[in-house]
């Protein structure tokens, strides 16, 4: 019997932002969720470890086609905010080997692998050169990053790792992070007829929560992080309220 | 093809010496204007034209009288005053690594060009600034009797038929200003070259709280340049951000002569005391500090961003900045020990770069 080689099909996950039960266009900036206006200032993350299930549950890996700026062979980054000025990349551009059939559910990443996540950004191929999505050499890349005014009132969740271990912030710790606080999302669906839907109306129910304090570290400890950080699904025994694929 | 040979020959005779750039290892280029190719015949003249006061109308200030090389190119001004004695609302920017920059001046996004920017400063008349507005032709005969000047704007545009031009003033200052790079702070030898030692203790202690997240000053100083506002070579993306700080409180109404900032471009309300965070580079020798130069020591600012803003009992803005509801979320209040203080402005000195300060070739070219 011979080996039969199936072509990669050339494929796009795509992103969206959702405001509630309806699917915003990509490109929203001004969303009236629960009876108030949000503005949308950032709405960034980062993707990689990406694997579609096929009807039987089998992973098949998610090949990332190299596509300068946003996405190498390993990590895509996500724009769902960008504007007029800036650019926006809503889709996860890759291939998979196989015959193309259904698939029930997706897997995937957001983060960035500790191996790439504290090396200078200036000489970081992209799309890890952003330096708005840098803190510094110590905690590495933000993952997600969601800047958002409700009601007049500005927030913003920045997640990414806590607990590095360096000399200082200026130098990249030589061992993983304690809280490493990469989401690993598991859908259910076929994430090559829906879209994922990173959901707006839980950021927003999570800015209310905090008063408005913004969440940018310290998620386990500090009181403006509980609702965001729980939506996260990095707290044991709670699931993820952020990510639906619709 | 001997005429093609020829024509090569006619024009090789000029050199338009492309300029090398010193930058940390791994650094990215700054991005040139197509039609402004970096040349160092441009730069050296840029350089006499910026310390040259006949490019004022009445002969009084050059670039150089509000933007001087000890000051990190800014002035210890609050609020600059022109050539004709007419006060400026803003404090002199400090240029900085300024070729790295996105956009231009306190709070404006459409300028996104030196050779735009200093239009203003050159033409401007509110205020008035170098008066050039209606002394075009004056100001030209000044430099065109000047055989030196002749000189130097032939080599810096050889191939143009006519030399001595206020587009070629502009591309020679902007081409100049460029080169007011500041990479070579302790800081920078720290982070940049790897030097463990280039910091004292008190420093690196500093800059780890500038850093943190208890303190978020790092989120609008960011990056290299300690600005959300650079593009480089490889950037795909121009960040700019612009922030309310809480130095004066929102306003319903319109007060005349008040600076909005960025509602002065854009008209929104929202924009309304948005300005953009400068760099912080050689911030010790750029004093005072803000858009209107209202903090006058780092202890200020500290003392500033310590409380969350800036509560004002008398003046044209009277109120609680710290109230104001578009005040950036970053800018909550922290509580500061005084070791932490020492270690904080330890760490800004480390952005102090002498060599920067004292380059002989940034300096004015007619001085001893």
């Amino acid at each position: 019997m011979g080996l039969i080689l199936l072509p990669a099909l050339a494929l796009g996950i795509v992103f969206v932002a959702s405001c509630g039960s309806g699917t915003t266009k990509a490109e929203v900036r001004f969303g009236i969720v629960g009876g108030e206006r949000a503005t949308l200032h950032s709405l960034q993350f980062y993707v990689h470890a990406i694997e579609l299930l096929d009807e039987h549950g089998r992973p098949h890996p998610f090949r990332f086609a190299v596509s300068a700026p946003w996405q190498n062979e390993q990590v895509a980054l996500i724009d769902l905010a960008g504007d007029s000025t800036t650019a926006q990349h809503i889709a996860v551009q890759g291939s998979i080997g196989g015959d193309g059939g259904a698939y029930s559910g997706i897997r995937l990443t957001v983060g960035v692998p500790f191996e790439l996540n504290h090396a200078n950004p200036l000489a970081a191929a992209a799309p890890l050169d952003r330096g708005e999505m840098f803190w510094n050499w110590q905690s590495g890349h933000k993952f997600l990053r969601a800047d958002l005014a409700v009601a007049g009132h500005e927030w913003a969740f920045h997640l990414g790792s806590t607990g590095c271990s360096s000399a200082s912030a200026l130098r990249p710790p030589a061992q993983p992070c304690a809280q490493p606080n990469e989401m690993q999302i598991e859908l259910r669906g076929d994430p090559l007829r829906g879209v994922v839907s990173l959901r707006l109306d839980t950021l927003i129910a999570a800015a209310r929560a905090a008063n408005y304090v913004v969440c940018t570290g310290d998620y386990q400890v500090d009181p403006a992080c509980k609702e965001a950080y729980a939506a996260t699904g990095l707290q044991p025994g709670i699931p993820q309220n952020l990510w639906v694929l619709q | 093809m001997l005429l093609l040979l020829l024509a090569l020959a006619a024009t090789g005779c000029a050199r338009e010496t492309p300029y090398q750039w010193h930058l940390p290892p791994g650094f990215p280029q700054p991005r040139i204007p197509d039609d402004n190719a970096l040349t160092v015949e441009k730069i050296e003249l840029g350089r006499h034209l910026f310390y040259d006061k006949r490019l004022s109308a009445n002969g009084t200030q050059a670039c150089a009288s509000c933007h001087q090389q000890s000051h990190a190119f800014s002035e210890p001004a609050a609020i600059a005053t022109g050539s004709t004695g007419q006060k400026h609302h803003r404090n002199a920017m400090a240029l900085v690594n300024v070729a790295y920059d996105a956009t231009f001046t306190w709070a404006h996004p459409g300028i996104t060009a030196i050779e735009q920017q200093l239009l203003l400063p050159l033409f401007g008349d509110q205020p008035v600034e170098m008066g050039a507005a209606g002394h075009e032709r004056e100001i030209l005969a000044r430099l065109t009797d000047d055989a030196d000047y002749v000189k130097l704007f032939a080599n810096a545009f050889p191939r143009e038929r006519e030399r001595v031009t206020f587009d070629h003033v502009a591309k020679a200052l902007a081409s100049f200003v460029r080169t007011l790079i500041s990479f070579d702070s302790p800081f920078d030898r720290y982070a940049y070259y790897g030097e463990d030692a280039a910091l004292t203790e008190s420093q690196v202690r500093g800059m780890n709280l500038f850093m943190s997240e208890r303190l978020e000053c790092a989120h609008c100083h960011a990056g290299f340049n300690f600005s959300q506002f650079v593009t480089h070579q490889n950037a795909t993306v121009a960040e700019r951000a612009f922030h309310i700080t809480g130095l004066y409180p929102s306003s319903d109404t319109y007060i005349s002569g008040a600076d909005y900032g960025l509602f002065a471009v854009t008209g929104d309300a929202a924009d309304k005391d948005r300005f953009k965070a400068p760099t912080l580079r050689n911030i010790e020798r750029s004093a005072p500090y803000m858009h209107d130069g209202s903090l006058a020591t780092l202890n200020d600012v500290l003392d500033f961003y310590s409380a969350g803003g800036r509560v004002l009992t008398d003046g044209p803005r009277p109120g609680d900045g710290r109230a104001h509801p578009g005040k950036s979320p970053f800018i909550k209040g922290f509580t500061l020990t005084a070791q932490e203080r020492q270690d904080l402005l330890a760490f800004l000195s480390s952005l102090t770069d002498e060599e920067f300060l004292h380059d002989p070739r940034l300096a004015d070219p007619s001085a001893p």
